[in-house]
């Protein structure tokens, strides 16, 4: 377990970064610039879920093979989105 | 194998030349007919041979064992051959000794041989994929485009001319004429069906909101074709309780009955 | 683990309770191979139907929906309810005996699983008399199967019964993929690694983790369907891509599932050969290596069901590569099983028969399925005969596997000897009646499949095929009567009738004690010994061939008690009480729909409260459950009325709508008292781990979970990335007519993150044992919940009342309502699950290092929610 400070930055972190995203779609910079602004906004989705998931489920301090298990769940979920989306295009 | 292998060759040759999904389609399940038989008989033989030659019998006379003693091959070969034999209680994974280069080169002889086979096989798909665009691009070739679409349980036809109608068990059946490439558009109004010819090998989804493509060339010997003997439209995929029946039909006509029909018929059959 | 191996104070075999409340893998597995063959009658019924009406063209008895009907649950009963389960009623005998577990690690899991699993088949056949099963194939292709394309009101409620039933079957094989994965990696026989494991425990392991994603991402095919079904969605029925949405999802598990009913067998065929040849696996550790690729590989060729769907041909000649490159490493364990044979001692004994038939057919099912690899041949044999006879080869090739390990594990179940003439003569029959059944599809490809209108010139081979099919299904009467008349016979047998065995589970008596092992088994020191119980670290005790005789060993090792008692009525009534949810779901009309669960709230505060005062001695925390539930029952009964009008609401429900109430309400108490019993499994202590050494039983459990739970929603979410995609992405938005609601998406987002900060600091507290403050937290955490709920449902109630914009509005209302419903019901499950904990926290529970683990686990489970909205936020409002 970290420490109750650890824990208390990265809900900063959390609810900053959501803000941010937030703050995107508010200020019509992402009806400007879509694809790069999505492309941003959804990576700091991904940080943020490998922060809670990092942190608050302790991954980190976990044997790798539990990091793998979800590894394996979030690989089978980009091989359905993506072939199916590719296969369409 | 130099048999079939020959044989496979002059299929090759013969697919090249021709036009028709049905022929190439035809050449090339000969060739995996052909091959996949041969395996198959070469493997399966070796299968019952190997389990026949190696085959032992005894039973023990010890009180509740069903089966031969271990004990009674003792010296016998089999233990100088370098075969292990499973005891109880050894870790499980323990391998057989040997065998292993015998496998690798099964395995390899028979990957070479998918291989070969799929890469040919997709070098056909090439051709059928790309037959729709070649008579694009061909300007003497007068593609009969003919829109389908499958409802719950016949098909409607749409040709060029906006005229339409639906046919299912043997009346009204779809009219084309011999030696000219026919491409159909294919879609659905209500589920998911499946378009085929058998006849001509052309095969596609009926999906809703979706189209697909399929295509064929009508032969001059088909044009005799009448009533009962007419081409079958059939139906390949599950889409209600009338599924079994829904059966359209396919009319093979010269150029110039079909251009009568086409003129005249179609549009008093059109609703 | 030595503790729990105990007596576990079951009733006795002769009585029926002892087969209602037993948590004892033997028993278990006993009840899904009985349970399994059940099935197998009678989907095998519905094939002798099939055949019946293929006699003639034009068909014999059934009318076309009667045959859509007999076909489809034929398919669907064989595929799911026959043959996994048969091949797990031999996993969950024989997996913890070979790997030297005492019991799989969540034995009240596993009972649930097998009463889910049994009344889901129960649920199916009440659906044949709900005026008609469902009938769309075992593909159940869309949108065939939703309500509004498929308007006819016989196949409406049976139908929809069926969907549910396949629901049920999914939740039941997802608790029994991870129970098997925690089972394998927690609790083997130190000395065990995990490429030791024995061929078929290895094939189960590779089987459960396909189950574990490829189940769920039909979970998410199928909760959109009873979406469609219950509130009217319109995902699979939109024109917009709807209908091959279906064939994604249905196939990317399909495939999968293909091998996930043939992955059993092929460990079974490792076993059989090896042992009735005497020589050890040839190539083994390849075979092995070969076994875990195609695992893997299953995941990538699925749209080689779909080539002539709409898809493009550069992803037909990636999966056409991918699909060819997966028959390779088939290829190499046929190789490795036959040269197994070459040099053997090979007896020709019942099950050793039944592994060459499956061999040979195998052979036949995999080399007509390259046909089906290369594009262009499929285009033809697409929804053809030809399909039909491959998967049969392939598929029923595994069944012939697992009857042949029906016979070879036999003797070992029932401590006796089948017949071996009859056992022969089982195979002889059902050899020849197998190969006039399917080897005739063949040779009559041209057939349409699920079509009895055929071309008359083949009539004769479609009679040859019916008396195959009737001989195939007379041969089975052979073993039954067989192995009914064996049990009672004399001959019995000892640890190990067969000669060259290896694995543990011959090392024991036949039938194996209750608490499975003589000793603590241990291959420490190279080979298989068991150790004494008492000292579980001491002296060997008993050597592996020299095993005691049953009895006498259960008596010794009773001694160091443990009063956990093994029997629990739970799950079975919880069981019971899913089957009676769905036959009410299966006929209740949308806006009734949501009404049970709702009612079913109150009762499930007020009765844990009831039980927790019983369980913990009262408490305050109790009084204010059932206090809080009238004020909740009041509310929900005003809401009611308002909806539907309270006495004509009542009036106008259909039976449907009670039975959903009697139901739900038995579950919610069901599982309270599930959650209050004691029952206690000890962590394993002398056991091979690796590579989860550190992670308790539970918190594996938990990940695992996790990990399919992420398939789940992620089919969901890729649902809506293809449907947005094929709608054209940037004209969603436009199109809906809505607004993206992105403030309260904020607003929600940091509550969610707030209570997913608070539950790790009630979690700290716990560690700490500050009672005080992880009370505080806790309840923090569900006030959090419960206004991102509150919110949500404001969220809600603009968009739907207000807006008009209801779920069947459009594609863009369907995808939004559905998965950020399907959130929020995680959401709400676990502020139920909360409300247990904080009861328990009052009372004293969970405080130190040890206990709060409870409360971590929960918060893995709550972080997992609050991760899938982090991606929801962006995904629902604001791209
Ligand atoms: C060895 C290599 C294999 C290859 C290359 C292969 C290939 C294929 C292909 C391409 C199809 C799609 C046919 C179509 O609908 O047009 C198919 C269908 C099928 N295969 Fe295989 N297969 C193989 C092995 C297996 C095995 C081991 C099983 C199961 C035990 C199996 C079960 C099935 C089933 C059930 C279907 C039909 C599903 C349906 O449409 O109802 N196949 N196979
Ligand atoms: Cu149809
Ligand atoms: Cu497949």
């Amino acid at each position: 377990m970290a420490s109750i400070k650890t824990y208390t930055t990265i809900f900063g972190v959390l609810m900053a970064f959501s803000t941010v995203q937030f703050v995107f779609e508010f200020s019509g910079l992402l009806e400007d610039n879509y694809g790069p602004i999505m492309a941003v906004i959804l990576v700091l989705s991904v940080l943020k879920a490998m922060a809670v998931a990092g942190w608050y489920m302790h991954i980190i301090e976990e044997p790798r093979s539990i990091t793998y298990i979800a590894l394996a769940g979030v690989l089978g979920v980009i091989a359905l989105t993506v072939g199916a989306t590719y296969s369409i295009s | 194998m130099l048999g079939p292998g020959i044989l496979g060759l002059s299929v090759v040759r013969h697919a090249a030349q021709s036009r028709n999904q049905a022929d190439v389609f035809d050449n090339l399940f000969l060739v995996f007919l052909v091959l996949g038989t041969v395996v198959g008989v070469v493997v399966i033989s070796y299968v019952l041979y190997s389990a026949y030659k190696y085959r032992v019998s005894g039973e023990s006379e010890k009180e509740g064992k069903y089966d031969v003693d271990e004990d009674a091959f003792e010296g016998e070969s089999g233990g100088k051959d370098e075969v292990s034999r499973p005891q109880l209680g050894e870790i499980p994974s323990q391998s057989g000794k040997g065998g292993g280069r015998k496998l690798f080169m099964s395995f390899a002889v028979s990957a070479v041989l998918v291989l070969g086979l799929i890469i040919y096989a997709y070098s056909l798909l090439l051709y059928v994929e790309g037959a729709p665009n070649d008579f694009d691009d061909n300007e003497d070739e007068d593609v009969l485009e003919i829109e389908v679409t499958g409802q719950q349980f016949q098909w409607k036809f749409e040709y060029p001319n906006g005229e339409s109608y639906t046919g299912g068990q043997g009346d009204n059946p779809m009219v084309v004429p011999a030696d000219r490439p026919v491409r159909l558009t294919v879609t659905s109004a209500d589920v998911h069906h499946n378009l085929g010819i058998p006849e001509y090998r052309a095969k596609t989804d009926a999906i809703p909101g979706e189209t697909t493509e399929t295509w064929f060339i009508p032969e001059e010997g088909d044009t005799s074709l009448k009533g009962d003997e007419m081409l079958d439209i059939v139906c390949y995929e599950l889409c209600g309780a009338g599924h079994s029946s829904m059966r359209g039909k396919l009319n093979v006509t010269d150029q110039e009955t079909f251009e009568n029909w086409y003129e005249n018929e179609l549009p008093e059959v059109s609703g | 683990m030595t503790e729990s191996a105990d007596s576990h104070h079951l009733p006795p075999k002769s009585t029926v309770k002892r087969w209602l409340v037993t948590t004892d893998h033997k028993d278990i597995g006993v009840l899904y191979i009985l349970t399994s063959i059940f099935t197998l009658v009678l989907a095998g019924t519905l094939a002798l139907l099939i055949r019946a009406q293929m006699w003639t063209s034009g068909g014999l008895i059934l009318n076309g929906l009667g045959y859509n009907q007999v076909v489809s649950a034929h398919g669907l009963l064989m595929v799911f309810w026959f043959l996994s389960p048969f091949a797990f009623g031999l996993a969950n005998y024989f997996v913890p005996l070979q790997i030297g577990a005492d019991d799989l690690a969540f034995p009240r899991l596993n009972a649930l699983s097998y009463w889910v699993y049994l009344f889901s088949i129960v649920l199916f056949g009440v659906s044949f008399f709900q005026g008609a099963t469902f009938s769309g194939g075992w593909t159940m292709y869309a949108p065939l199967n939703v309500p509004t394309v498929d308007a006819s009101s016989v196949t409406q409620i049976g139908g929809f019964a069926a969907i549910l039933a396949l629901t049920m079957f999914v939740t039941s094989v997802t608790l029994g993929s991870v129970n098997f994965l925690t089972t394998i990696y927690r609790q083997r026989a130190k000395g065990l690694r995990m490429r030791d494991i024995p061929l078929f425990s290895i094939s189960i392991l590779l089987t459960v983790w396909m189950m574990l994603f490829a189940f769920a991402a039909l979970l998410a095919a199928l909760v959109i369907l009873s979406a469609e079904h219950l509130i009217g969605t319109v995902y699979f029925a939109s024109d917009s891509g709807g209908s091959v949405l279906w064939t994604h999802l249905w196939w990317f598990f399909g495939h999968p599932e293909v091998y996930i009913v043939f992955f059993p067998a092929l460990g079974l065929l490792g076993e059989i050969v090896q042992t009735f040849s005497g020589r050890r696996l040839v190539g083994r550790k390849w075979f092995v290596i070969a076994l875990a690729l195609v695992a893997i590989q299953s995941f990538i060729v699925w749209m080689h069901h779909m080539f002539l769907t709409t898809i493009n041909l550069p992803i037909k000649t990636v999966f056409m590569v991918t699909t060819i490159g997966i028959s390779l490493p088939f290829d190499l364990m046929v190789f490795a099983l036959i040269y197994t044979m070459v040099k053997g001692r090979i007896r020709w004994k019942t099950p050793f028969l039944f592994a060459l038939g499956a061999l040979v057919i195998f052979i036949i099912g995999g080399i007509t399925g390259v046909f089906l690899g290369a594009i262009l041949l499929d285009y033809s044999f697409r929804g053809t005969y030809w399909v039909t006879a491959h998967f049969h080869y392939a598929m029923a090739s595994a069944a012939v596997a697992i009857i042949g390990g029906i016979y070879y594990w036999f003797p070992k179940i029932t401590g006796k000897m089948y017949n071996e003439f009859l056992g022969k003569a089982h195979f002889v029959a059902a050899f020849v009646g197998f190969n006039m059944l399917y080897f005739p599809m063949f040779v009559v490809w041209e057939t349409p499949r699920r079509v009895f209108v055929y071309d008359t010139g083949l009539t004769l081979w479609h009679r040859v095929a019916t008396l195959g099919a009737a001989i195939f299904a007379a041969s089975f009467l052979l073993m039954f009567y067989n192995l009914v008349k064996s049990m009672y016979s004399d001959r019995d047998v000892t640890d190990s009738p067969w000669a060259y065995t290896g694995s543990m589970e011959w090392a024991v008596s036949s039938p194996p004690p209750e608490e499975n092992f003589p000793g603590t088994p241990s291959y420490a020191s190279g080979s298989l010994e068991f150790l004494d119980r008492s000292a579980t670290d001491g002296g060997a005790v008993a050597d592996g061939d020299a095993a005691t005789d049953g009895g006498a060993v259960a008596d010794a090792t009773t001694a160091a008690a443990q009063p956990a008692d093994h029997a629990s009525w739970w799950p079975f009534l919880i069981g019971f009480s899913t089957l009676l949810t769905g036959i009410g779901l299966s006929g209740i009309s949308g806006p009734y729909f949501v009404w049970p669960f709702l009612f079913t709230l109150p009762v499930f505060i007020a009765y844990l409260g009831i039980k927790g005062a019983q369980h913990d001695g009262f408490a305050l925390i109790h009084g204010a459950y059932l206090t809080a539930s009238f004020p909740l029952l009041a509310l929900l009964l005003v809401l009611f009325d308002a909806d539907h009008g309270f006495m004509t609401g009542l009036g106008e429900a259909s039976n449907y709508f009670y039975i959903t109430i009697v139901g739900t309400v038995l579950g919610a108490m069901t599982l309270i008292g599930m959650g209050y019993e004691s029952f206690n499994v000890p962590e394993p202590k002398l056991a091979e781990q690796w590579p989860f050494g550190e992670v308790e039983s539970t918190k594996l459990g938990m990940w695992t979970f996790i990990g399919s739970d992420i398939i789940l929603f992620g089919a969901l979410i890729g649902s809506y990335v293809f449907a947005r995609f094929n709608f054209g992405w940037h004209e969603w938005w436009e199109a809906a007519e809505v607004h993206k609601a992105t403030w309260p998406g904020l607003a929600n987002t940091y509550i969610l993150l707030a209570s997913s900060f608070t539950i790790v600091l009630a979690l700290v507290y716990a560690k700490r044992q500050d009672k005080r403050k992880t009370l505080g937290f806790l309840s923090l955490t569900f006030v959090g919940a419960s206004v991102f709920m509150l919110n949500k449902s404001i969220e809600w109630i603009e968009l739907f009342w207000h807006e008009g914009w209801t779920f069947n509005t459009d594609l863009m209302a369907s995808t939004y309502y559905l998965t950020t419903g399907m959130h929020a019901a995680h959401v709400l499950v676990g502020m139920l699950i909360m409300l247990f904990l904080i009861a328990r926290t009052y009372t004293g529970a969970y405080m130190g290092e040890e206990e709060s683990q409870t409360i971590e686990y929960f918060g893995l489970y709550w972080h997992f929610v609050d991760i899938v909205w982090l991606f929801l936020f962006p995904v629902f409002y604001i791209l």
